[in-house]
């Protein structure tokens, strides 16, 4: 899927959160969105999903209207918070859930799923636990497995690896590279970890104050120019 | 004496209150037993007019105002037990808190795959209303109206005597969970509303489903209290059956026009007590006068023809059902133009 952003600004009240006058991600794209905290990472999803108009601007997936056409929430996964869970649900019917909205039948869900067997073991979860007595950890790889498995074209997730355990996070990245390259996924992974998303993105934007600053093709010096630019090194670093 | 009686009185009705809702949380079946027979007998009493409730309130409360030791012995007696009844179980409920999980509520509800994703927005609904304490509230006071109060309400000789207010206990009776619960329907759904607007759940669906759990509510409800009207006010069943297709054609969708507009949070995991309005505004009080008093108002107009106002409303209300598909549009249209600043009303208030 390829995305456009098209003079976006947000404002809330006088405060500009996000001012990105062109910006855009070709389909296959692993991107790695960073930025310190306040930054405009997540307004930047929640835009992207249709979540938060902007003030101004538009958004264009595949050239269509976000505001408009509502065709990419059919073939798109995504997971920012808990409220990307129906907590009252247990793992299985969640799943359903998002299978069903995907337009899979119970069988073809559990097909799917059994293909992430790795990251989450659903064979052998505890069915009649409900998602919000889930550690917070636990509950994300819920939520990160309901936006990948269906294989849409387009993936956002935002800070997947946090509070995962190791292991998770070794496969989380394997699953993520898979898809990039296999199915031609466009993803959007917007992260604190400097690590992994240079680690496994191929291209990186890095986002200060609401405006794009670097949007650069990942290489062998991107962790240590990013590691510069958030140590404080900003006015050499800034492109 | 008599001042420390009151206080008294008001002491043991708070914490014989709080007793009640933890026994009532504890689902024991032993304590709806009693309650049943209690109840039970309470209405006898009334209604065969043996007055034995009355004359054990006289005795207590015409000898404490006499300066009565014993019967001033006999309340305070009453008032540590229910102390010592509600802190039991406070003690109770904090050493079992945490470690407390609702495997038992995690019983599905099979729906036909046929019915796609609108039997998992229909699923969604019941288990919304079965797993969460405040949309559970709800569903119990409907049940509770529908059943005990309306026994009360039907059963004492020469009450609503006329058709005009009887069309509120008609309204009430099959549309007490439309007119509780359906308030705060979208509301309901605050705390994961992204996680709809981000799948592929047509918004006419959602409305649908809801539309469908709101008017079966009505059925449910009307199933359940018309042996009730068949015992106390056969003469009132025409006027229950009119307000069935009242309140499932005309309440339910002036109740989703108000819970369409609804921008503010709602905590569902939160006790459903009779003093938590979170999620109501001035709106939904104000909301009640078109809602309540049409009907009301229009059989009171029409009380010398009272059959032919009770064919109207029974009209009224069957066509609005048979028109379901047209509303559910209105209201998906509404929802598109108000996603974003219901999105952006459940994110804030909830913080």
């Amino acid at each position: 899927m390829h995305v456009d952003f098209n003079q976006i600004e947000k404002r809330f009240g006088d405060k500009v959160a996000l001012n990105i006058p062109s910006w855009s991600i070709e389909k296959g794209d692993l991107l790695g969105l960073v930025g310190s905290n306040g930054a405009g990472k997540t307004t930047f999803l929640r835009i992207l999903l249709d979540l938060l108009l902007p003030t101004s601007g538009s958004v264009r997936l595949d050239g269509r209207l976000l505001a408009i056409d509502s065709s990419w929430r059919k073939r798109t996964g995504s997971y920012l918070d808990r409220s990307f869970l129906v907590e009252y649900l247990t793992i299985p019917e969640y799943l359903s859930f998002v299978g069903a909205a995907f337009g899979f039948t119970e069988e073809e869900t559990n097909q799917r799923l059994a293909e992430f067997e790795r990251f989450l073991p659903i064979s052998r979860v505890d069915t009649t636990r409900l998602l919000r007595d889930l550690s917070t950890g636990n509950a994300k790889k819920v939520g990160i497995l309901a936006a990948l498995f269906p294989r849409p074209e387009f993936v956002v997730l935002d800070e997947p690896f946090a509070n995962l355990d190791p292991p998770s996070q070794i496969r989380l990245k394997d699953e993520l590279s898979l898809m990039a390259e296999t199915h031609q996924t466009t993803m959007i992974i917007s992260s604190h970890d400097l690590g992994h998303v240079t680690e496994i993105c191929d291209r990186i934007t890095l986002l200060d104050a609401g405006v794009v600053k670097r949007d650069i093709h990942t290489s062998e010096e991107t962790l240590s120019e990013l590691k510069d630019f958030f140590s404080g090194d900003r006015q050499t670093s800034a492109t | 004496m008599w001042l420390l009686a009151v206080g008294m009185l008001l002491l043991s009705s708070h914490f014989a209150n709080l007793w009640l809702r933890a026994m009532l949380q504890r689902r024991a079946g032993w304590f709806y037993l009693i309650m049943t027979v209690f109840m039970v007998t309470a209405f006898v009493d009334e209604t065969a007019g043996m007055g034995v409730q009355q004359r054990i309130s006289t005795y207590i409360f015409s000898h404490i105002l006499s300066g009565d030791l014993f019967s001033l012995g006999l309340l305070a007696s009453f008032t540590a037990l229910t102390i010592i009844l509600s802190a039991f179980h406070l003690s109770r409920s904090l050493r079992e808190s945490g470690a407390r999980v609702e495997h038992a509520r995690a019983t599905s509800i099979p729906m036909p795959e046929s019915w796609g994703m609108l039997g998992h927005l229909i699923r969604l609904e019941l288990l919304l209303l079965w797993r969460n304490r405040r949309p559970r509230h709800y569903l119990l006071v409907s049940l509770l109206f529908s059943t005990m109060y309306l026994i009360f309400m039907l059963g004492t000789k020469n009450a609503f005597p006329g058709f005009a207010f009887a069309a509120l206990l008609g309204l009430f009776a099959s549309g007490g969970f439309v007119l509780n619960y359906g308030q705060l329907m979208f509301g309901w759904d605050s705390s994961y509303y992204p996680a709809l607007m981000t799948r592929n759940v047509p918004l006419r669906t959602l409305v649908k489903a809801k539309l469908i759990v709101l008017q079966l509510s009505c059925v449910g409800l009307f199933v359940l209290s018309f042996p009730l009207f068949m015992w106390f006010r056969p003469d009132l069943i025409p006027l229950h059956f009119t307000f069935l297709f009242y309140n499932a054609g005309i309440t339910s969708v002036l109740i989703l026009e108000l819970a369409s507009r609804n921008k503010q949070a709602i905590n569902i995991g939160k006790s459903g007590g009779f003093f938590n309005y979170e999620g109501f505004s001035a709106k939904h009080w104000l909301w009640f006068i078109p809602t309540a008093l049409p009907p009301v108002l229009f059989m009171m107009a029409m009380s010398n023809r009272a059959q032919l106002a009770l064919i109207i409303l029974a009209t009224l209300g069957f066509v609005s059902v048979l028109l379901s598909d047209a509303w559910t549009r209105y209201f998906a249209r509404g929802l598109t133009i108000r996603k974003h600043d219901m999105l952006e009303g459940f994110r804030n208030s909830a913080r």
